[in-house]
């Protein structure tokens, strides 16, 4: 089948077909919906994808596994210390490579920085595509402050390429950890809330947001939601406390769940909330941390041309959108027979394309933008 | 104008035949004037718009072009002028080219009746407000066709909503315009200036509580007139792009901005004549004012202040609230602010006749409505003061406090 | 449960059908015959104690003789995660789609059709999610090979590190 014959099927008098085209203001990358509706009511939002494919996972199969670290980093370019983190991490398991404590705290703290900077893109996305442009610039500002503490960590801003197997690839020295108590006094909770103040409260905010698309927590179970999404729902599910990976038993820290703050359990202004809330986490997280880094080695000893044993192993780890894990298959050779990355923008289209239905036009935009979906990871 | 024509004539020496000519000469140069403050009002504003933006967003805005930005303006209209007019193929030619002029002239024919200083007006009709609201409908019809001859689903979407909200939004204005025109006795926008006090206890909006609660109700009623945010879902740029003004480019573009910030002066000049005092001066007495020129000079100011500080509140208020979903506006509109004027009529009667029935009630009302706008302005200079205390980025006031 | 337990649970239903728990690196599965896959899945997705709600990812591997499907299921309420295989032959890849069970897997069925050419059953908008529409081939088989031209484009060039 087509795409003309799936639509020529369903097909009715009264309705027009609209086009948000691949190109679009609303930035959440390259994708395509063609809205079918009925007046300004939708009956179908159909998503159309593909525009971002660049066969990452056909490339796995020919490249060896440290030269693949950088092309993990581009399957979700706003929270690339997670996707290396990952595949490195399955990786070492099948090596049964120890990776040293210090590099351990290295990674996690990169991560949760991580993890700030892409919640406060994808709110401030949201907020801007709700139609007030100021918070998405504040959330920058704080980025640019993070981005500045990576670029001193590894050299780069986006795509950081940081972790290696066996370990990370740059130590931290007091200058950097400096900058990063700084960011922190004045994230938590100065910005925390003035954002708050600014948008999260703000009463034509919560009325566009509240009973969109409601999810309830088994429809969230069975479209395959992960993360942020999902812990809106009321599940409490996240990988860091019920698959403990790397060092996060030691730490304390709450896992934020949707209560319907002001409407229903599940809908778009949940999972607005639940960003907010995840954002202070990794902060008390990061706060832990940086005080009680151990010394050693930042890397362990792994040969330089990696050649697991035969086997398979997945690996996930919570991502700022969900679950993201590497199934690998290794033969024994120096690249790996299939690498397959289960993402949690994914999933998410299809709960778009479900949800979708019956929600104004308007309404449309702020339930991509309250999923959280970046092209990137759908496609790969 | 009448008198002023016959003032030149006398001084000129001709006689009375010629005041026709005088008259028309006198309408041109009026029109000129006019067009040329609302072009320039509306260049700045934009400049004015661009930094205040960026400096709310921690960012600097324009600051290259001239001291400190200050003719980005003219770059950016004198680069749109020389894009090439892109007209696509299938849209309809009439009305695709009429659109933007349809939009402009219905702003800029309200400033007729906007008084700039005593004796500056275009012309003193004595139905002003309702010829205001008239006018404004050919906005309504030039976005109707920008939307429709665009050959292109989503402007058609932007022009419906459009118009949808600005026939509605037309209803609350003239109501809570209207609440004033009852103590005051007239429609003319000069009157109504006249027949307020200097001081700021005798404005309309300190009048009756019916007239403090009119003037948010027309600020708000008038944002949505003009398509500004938070009502600009049809001009919204995530889902239309730009709405009904997506075809356009250069100079037809420009007009639909230029009618945009015209329209800003407007709804500013309308509020600060009818609600707050116009060019009147505290403590001087209108016919003191006639006499001076510097007074009426002073009065100009005075006005151009006042409805500067209005349009610094819009400017203000776009790039800090999201918008609302259609359904939403229309709830708005007809299920609070039109029961809700309407009640402030009927108040505003019952009001007007106990003043002229007891006139110290006037006065008791007209004092404790004053004295709750400070309570208001006072509560609000505190936050704006604990916010720059308690800021987390590098506010350049911080030497101040 | 784990994946043993799960094992000698469907035991009881399947006699024959799955195969033993085999481990390989770090995760254990087992395979399945394609036949049995909607009452297996309904077992496990609605058996008490087993409870396996969600459906994380369908991945299909091209193992040189034949096709494999690896399909990956959460519990929440018991917090486990198994994994199923199950082997389809190159000459007649058709297996019953499981998106009447898990809505999650209409999509990650479109990608295995349509990055490997395996063709599900009674799915209700099979097409390609990834490729263009009228692509030919299946990118992600081992013996793929990319065609001359799309829509005359020339796909190769003679000199890689060179100019046109």
């Amino acid at each position: 089948m087509t795409l003309e014959e799936r639509l020529n099927a369903v097909k009715k008098e009264n309705e027009i077909l609209l086009n948000m085209g691949p190109q679009h203001p609303s930035t959440h990358g390259v994708i395509r919906f063609i809205v079918r509706a009925d007046g300004e009511i939708m009956v179908e939002a159909l998503p159309v994808v593909g525009y971002l494919h660049r066969g990452i996972e056909k490339l796995a199969e020919m490249t060896p596994y440290p030269g693949f670290i950088p092309y993990t980093d581009r399957v979700d370019y706003l929270a690339a210390m997670f996707c290396n983190h990952a595949f490195v991490m399955g990786v070492e398991r099948l090596l049964g490579v120890e990776v040293p404590k210090r590099a351990e705290y290295l990674r996690m703290i990169a991560s949760e920085l991580n993890r700030i900077a892409s919640h406060l893109i994808s709110l401030g996305s949201m907020a801007m595509d709700i139609g007030a442009f100021t918070p998405f610039l504040h959330g920058i500002r704080e980025r640019e402050l993070i981005n500045d503490i990576t670029e001193m960590l590894c050299g780069s801003r986006l795509t950081y390429n940081y972790m290696r197997i066996g370990g990370v690839s740059n130590d931290i020295n007091d200058n950097i950890l400096k900058k990063i108590n700084d960011f922190l006094d004045r994230f938590l909770p100065g910005f925390i809330e003035e954002f708050n103040r600014l948008i999260t409260y703000n009463e034509i905010l919560v009325k566009r947001c509240i009973n969109i698309a409601t999810i309830s927590s088994e429809e969230a179970i069975n479209f395959g939601l992960v993360g942020p999404n999902l812990r809106a729902s009321g599940v409490k599910w996240d990988l860091r406390k019920n698959m403990p990976y790397s060092i996060y038993p030691e730490f304390k820290f709450d896992i934020p769940v949707g209560e319907g703050f002001k409407g229903s359990v599940g809908d778009s202004y949940d999972r607005f909330v639940v960003r907010v809330k995840e954002m202070e986490e990794s902060a008390k997280i990061i706060r832990q941390a940086i005080s009680n880094i151990p010394d050693g080695e930042i890397m362990a000893k792994v040969p330089k041309r990696v050649k697991p044993p035969v086997g398979e192993v997945y690996s996930a780890v919570e991502s700022a959108r969900g679950e993201l894990g590497y199934h690998i298959i290794s033969d024994g050779s120096e690249n790996p027979y299939r690498c397959k990355i289960r993402t949690g923008s994914f999933s998410a289209m299809k709960a778009i394309h479900i949800k979708s239905q019956g929600c104004f036009i308007a309404d449309l935009v702020v339930l991509i933008a309250s999923m959280d979906i970046v092209a990137p990871e759908i496609d790969r | 104008m009448l008198e002023l024509s016959d003032k030149i004539l006398e001084s000129f020496g001709l006689s009375s035949q010629y005041s026709l000519v005088v008259i028309i000469i006198l309408f041109f140069v009026y029109g000129l004037f006019a067009l040329t403050f609302g072009s320039l009002f509306a260049g700045i504003t934009s400049w004015y718009e661009r930094r205040i933006a960026g400096r709310m967003q921690s960012r600097i805005g324009p600051n290259r072009v001239g001291y400190q930005g200050f003719w980005q303006w003219l770059a950016d209209g004198l680069k749109c002028w020389f894009k090439e007019d892109i007209i696509p193929k299938d849209t309809d030619s009439v009305l695709f080219r009429i659109a933007p002029y349809l939009v402009f002239t219905g702003v800029l024919c309200t400033f007729v009746v906007i008084p700039f200083a005593p004796s500056v007006v275009g012309s003193d009709m004595n139905v002003g407000l309702v010829y205001i609201i008239a006018i404004t409908a050919l906005v309504v019809a030039g976005i109707l066709m920008a939307g429709w001859a665009s050959d292109s689903k989503w402007t058609l979407f932007g022009g419906i909503r459009s118009t949808a909200q600005m026939i509605s939004y037309e209803i609350p204005v003239a109501l809570s315009l209207i609440v004033v025109v009852i103590p005051a006795g007239t429609l003319s926008l000069q009157k109504i200036i006249i027949s307020q006090g200097g001081a700021p206890y005798n404005w309309y909006i300190f009048h009756n509580p019916a007239a403090f609660v009119a003037f948010f109700i027309y600020f708000t009623s008038a944002l949505a007139e003009g398509n500004r945010t938070p009502f600009d879902l049809p001009e919204a740029e995530s889902e239309l792009v730009a709405g009904y003004n997506t075809e356009y480019s250069g100079m037809r573009f420009l007009f639909f901005l230029f009618a945009e910030w015209m329209n800003l002066y407007v709804i500013g000049g309308i509020a600060t004549a009818v609600f707050l005092g116009g060019w009147r001066i505290p403590g001087i007495a209108y016919e003191v004012q006639m006499e001076s020129i510097w007074l009426q000079f002073a009065g100009f100011i005075v006005y151009l202040i006042k409805a500067l500080i209005l349009v610094n509140v819009i400017i203000w208020l776009r790039w800090t609230l999201p918008r609302l979903r259609i359904d939403q506006l229309m709830i708005m509109c007809y299920k609070y602010l039109v029961p809700i004027s309407i009640l402030l009529i009927i108040v505003s009667i019952i009001f007007t006749i106990l003043y002229e029935s007891v006139p110290v009630v006037g006065l008791v009302v007209r004092l404790l409505l004053f004295l709750l706008g400070v309570v208001i302005m006072i509560y609000f200079s505190y936050r704006v003061y604990y916010n720059i205390r308690n800021f987390p980025d590098k506010t350049y006031l911080k030497w101040m406090i | 449960m784990n994946i043993s337990e799960v094992h000698t649970e469907l035991g009881k239903f399947f006699q024959g059908k799955v195969s033993e728990v085999i481990t390989s690196g770090k995760i254990s599965y087992f395979y399945f015959d394609r036949e049995i896959i909607y009452d297996l899945f309904l077992v496990l997705r609605d058996k008490i104690g087993m409870e396996f709600k969600h459906l994380s990812y369908i991945a299909s591997v091209d193992m040189k003789e034949h096709l494999e499907l690896i399909y990956c299921l959460y519990s929440y309420r018991w917090g486990s995660v198994i994994h199923l295989k199950t082997r389809i032959d190159r000459g007649n890849p058709h297996i019953r789609t499981i998106s009447d069970l898990y809505v999650s897997a209409e999509w990650h069925e479109r990608e295995a059709y349509d990055l490997m050419g395996i063709v599900f059953d009674e799915h209700p908008d099979l097409r390609r999610i990834m490729m263009p529409d009228d692509f030919e081939g299946h990118p992600l088989r081992k013996d793929f090979v990319e065609k001359d031209n799309y829509h005359g484009i020339p796909t190769k060039r003679d000199k890689i590190l060179g100019r046109f």
